[in-house]
């Protein structure tokens, strides 16, 4: 066992961060809650961030929250549908495979934060 | 950065070290003793950091008072409050989300074979499962034929194609697959098809042995024995029992008991019309002749031969081995003399090493 920064984990599986952001602007837009700042990704903790304002609607604030488990939980299925067979099943030598890499990154994010 | 005054004790100090309560602004001592005050009286206690309502909270740039759009406690210019309520998606976000989608998309694309391999490989899962063996090998051979290091497509090749017969499939699955090697040879699958492949080769070598051994005088029970085993072991053998029932009949000969001879020859015949069990009955109906006398006997065993020709025809090991064994039945039903083939190659021949 040895310690992995998580600014390094962060910086290796950087698809995952942008999506995972990706989504809390997603669901920001779709509730119209107003967004005050936006980052997709940088080298420090948080790795990315989106700031909006304060709200009372409980469904916008768990969507919002939620957001990165829904959008990067489907973008990891829907790269590891091209990946999986090949890579798991098969074990064939294919550039098909390094959609498996990209959905173990994006998988990485499919987290709730609530400190978007 | 703008100074604001203190209401408790009205000293000046930076805006952002400032908080409110109920509109008046105060210093970090104050707004506590405010609040008790506020709380004693019964007024609501709501205490928040003072903002400078002069400045845009994003953008600092100066917008005066009452100037602005008010976002929730902020303060912002008119361009950022526009910003703000419809934050626009980068465009290298977008470029790279329909790159990324155009790739998964040629991905899919590229990657139909593997479906249709994933495809086979499930339909013959299925078939292993139902024990129909001899249909799932197509199915698995389309998979190990993309996939020949795919452990359980190469197992379940394997598993296949020993249940039904066909060793040269399962050699070629297993060491197509790096060699014979697998990640794990603790799993059960790996254990099942390496007992499997155990018993199958074990038997084939025990059928050589019997084989070797029928071609000798007075070994033929031993012979017999050896295929019983053989048939215990890797029962799907293709026309395993056959070949039991012959290597019987073998026995039977040997031992004169030619009732079991002709019995066995028969069941053979019924299970398996070829030129092989048609000799074999041509043998039997003879011995029966020769120890009878029965006119009926020879004729069917000639018949029998006949037919074992008609068969054979097209194929040169059988009509050559029909051709040797034909001189020694017509010397069985000319003489009513049962003597074995060695005997027979003693008697008339320089050698030989074909069948009874």
């Amino acid at each position: 066992m040895f310690f992995i920064p998580g600014q390094v984990i962060a910086l290796v599986t950087f698809p995952g961060v942008i999506i995972h952001e990706a989504a809390h602007l997603f669901f920001c837009k779709l509730f119209r809650l107003k967004v005050l700042d936006v980052c997709f990704f940088r080298f420090a903790n948080p790795a990315g961030y989106v700031i909006h304002e304060v709200s009372e609607n409980f469904t916008a604030l768990f969507f919002v929250s939620m957001g990165p488990f829904f959008i990067n939980t489907l973008l990891c299925v829907v790269f590891c549908t091209a990946a999986f067979l090949p890579v798991w099943e098969l074990k064939v030598n294919d550039p098909v495979a390094y959609f498996f890499l990209l959905a173990r990154a994006v998988d990485r994010h499919a987290r709730v934060s609530v400190h978007h | 950065m703008s100074q604001v005054s203190c209401q408790g004790c009205s000293q000046s100090l930076p805006g952002g070290e400032g908080y409110e309560l109920n509109g008046m602004t105060y210093c970090a001592t104050c707004v506590q003793a405010a609040a008790q005050r506020a709380k004693d009286a019964g007024q609501p206690v709501q205490i928040t950091r003072y903002v400078d309502k002069s400045i845009c909270a994003r953008c600092n740039t100066y917008i005066g008072q009452g100037g602005g759009v008010s976002v929730g406690l902020a303060q912002l210019c008119f361009r950022c409050s526009e910003l703000v309520k419809n934050w626009p998606y980068p465009q290298w976000l977008k470029f790279s989300l329909a790159a990324l989608l155009l790739l998964l998309v040629v991905a899919l694309y590229s990657g139909r074979k593997y479906f249709r391999a994933g495809k086979d490989l499930y339909r013959g899962e299925q078939l292993v499962e139902q024990g129909q063996y001899q249909q799932a090998l197509p199915y698995l051979k389309a998979t190990v034929k993309l996939a020949p290091n795919s452990d359980k497509g190469v197992l379940l090749t394997a598993k296949a194609a020993i249940l039904s017969g066909d060793l040269q499939a399962a050699s070629q699955a297993l060491e197509g697959h790096n060699g014979g090697r697998f990640e794990n040879a603790d799993k059960p699958e790996f254990q099942e098809v390496r007992s499997l492949w155990r018993n199958a080769t074990v038997a084939l070598a025990k059928l050589e042995q019997a084989a070797k051994l029928e071609a000798q005088d007075g070994q033929e029970v031993e012979a017999a024995k050896l295929v019983h085993e053989a048939a215990a072991m890797y029962p799907q053998l293709p026309n395993i029992n056959i070949l039991v029932d012959q290597y019987d009949g073998g026995a039977a000969f040997a031992q004169k008991n030619y009732d079991a001879f002709l019995a066995l020859a028969q069941k053979d015949w019924d299970l398996l019309p070829s030129a092989g069990t048609a000799a074999m009955r041509a043998s039997a109906l003879a011995c029966k002749y020769a120890t009878t006398g029965e006119a009926i006997y020879r004729q069917r065993s000639e018949d029998m031969l006949t037919k074992a020709k008609e068969l054979a025809k097209g194929d040169k090991e059988s009509t050559d081995r029909l051709t040797e064994f034909e001189q020694r039945n017509r010397y069985r039903l000319d003489t009513r003399q049962i003597i074995t083939k060695a005997e027979y190659d003693k008697k008339f021949r320089s050698g030989g090493n074909t069948a009874k």
